[in-house]
């Protein structure tokens, strides 16, 4: 799975869980980017994450995650 | 000149990116000169024994065990423990983890914005109470407690609780904070259902313990027993809130009001809080955990 497929369907997530279809993500994106992006919505991100791309990501994990390509990294790593 | 709340904020923003963003918004918006100050004190008072990353790791493994089981909340619809067999094999009975914990609920006290509102609520709530005896269940660290103790409106002060690590920590908090003033107490570690009182109570305060037992309504009974009529309870119970520890799970506030009137409690009056400030509505619909506090009479 290349970074780029990755990112194609992180966005999706992304607008699915915070239902905003305007949202763009990158590398650098963090929870201070997006209005919403609280603790719950984390997991509710994760929780969506893991059920798009067949991982299990555990929230300690998560937590530490810096931004968005973090995450990305992290899939790859896990799929 | 850096202050401890500065160094443990520092300590946490750097190890959870998250709560970076949430305490900056808190520290600018949310939580007031008062609070801060007493934030201040108690963490000047938990250097003595423990580092600021022994604190900010506390915290932390709080957040993350919230987190943990509201993903599995989300998933299954229902809290993962439902006995208290089960917590007190997985939880109570592990004394390093419930210290951390413990240390975690003190900090987030002033952290969380849903804590903050219902301990300002608690403040208001409880100044109204008088009487001659006043009883606190389940005191956990104490805060409450010494809060109720410092007021002074009550003549004796007793605080009962499971937990012989709870009952610690609580006698050693309030040593330090209480005004030297302050009436008598007394803390007993004891099972609320089976202690022998001597005298009926005035005022009673049970914050967060209902969703602890497996069958809140027999609790709810046994205070209704222990209080004289017209005596004022402080209640609050947390609505669609997974922790590991709790086992009783309140869906809504209706839910909640419907059983305490049930048992012979009038509602005075209540609050509530949203953990992420959205609407009681959005809470519901989306399983966000709602603070709950009621002042209530014995009818």
């Amino acid at each position: 799975m290349t970074k780029e497929e990755v990112f194609s369907r992180l966005t999706e997530v992304f607008r699915d869980v915070f239902d905003d279809e305007s949202i763009e993500i990158s590398e650098t994106t963090t929870s201070a980017d997006i209005p919403d992006w609280d603790s719950f919505e984390h997991i509710n991100l994760i929780l969506a994450v893991e059920t798009e791309f067949g991982v299990k990501i555990p929230m300690g994990k998560a937590v530490a995650l810096k931004n968005i390509g973090e995450l990305a990294d992290t899939i790859i790593a896990m799929a | 000149m850096h202050t401890v709340i500065d160094r443990l904020t520092a300590e946490i923003s750097e190890k959870n990116p998250l709560q970076k963003v949430y305490i900056k918004g808190l520290l600018e918006n949310d939580i007031n000169d008062e609070e801060i100050q007493d934030l201040e004190s108690i963490l000047n008072l938990l250097t003595r024994d423990h580092s600021i990353e022994e604190l900010a790791d506390a915290y932390l493994l709080l957040v993350g065990d919230t987190m943990e089981e509201t993903a599995f909340f989300l998933q299954n619809g229902h809290y993962r423990y439902s006995t208290l067999a089960e917590v007190n094999e997985k939880v109570y009975q592990n004394t390093e983890y419930m210290n951390k914990y413990m240390l975690g609920l003190l900090i987030s006290g002033y952290l969380w914005k849903n804590h903050l509102a219902i301990n300002r609520w608690f403040k208001q709530t409880i100044a109204k109470f008088h009487g001659k005896n006043y009883l606190e269940i389940g005191p956990g660290h104490g805060r409450y407690f010494l809060e109720a103790i410092n007021l002074g409106n009550f003549d004796h002060y007793t605080g009962v609780d499971l937990s012989p690590s709870s009952i610690k920590l609580a006698e050693s908090f309030i040593e330090m904070n209480k005004t030297s003033d302050a009436k008598q107490y007394e803390l007993i570690c004891a099972d609320i259902n089976k202690y022998e009182f001597d005298s009926l109570f005035d005022g009673v305060s049970i914050s967060e313990v209902l969703e602890h037992v497996e069958d809140p309504r027999s609790l709810l009974r046994r205070i209704h027993e222990i209080t004289n009529e017209g005596a004022d309870i402080y209640v609050s119970v947390p609505i669609n809130a997974p922790e590991i520890d709790h086992i009783y799970l309140f869906k809504s506030n209706e839910e909640v009001f419907k059983m305490v009137e049930e048992e012979h409690f009038t509602i005075k009056d209540y609050f509530y809080v949203t953990s992420n400030g959205a609407s009681y509505e959005k809470a519901q619909k989306k399983r966000i955990a709602v603070n709950l506090a009621m002042h209530l009479v014995h009818a």
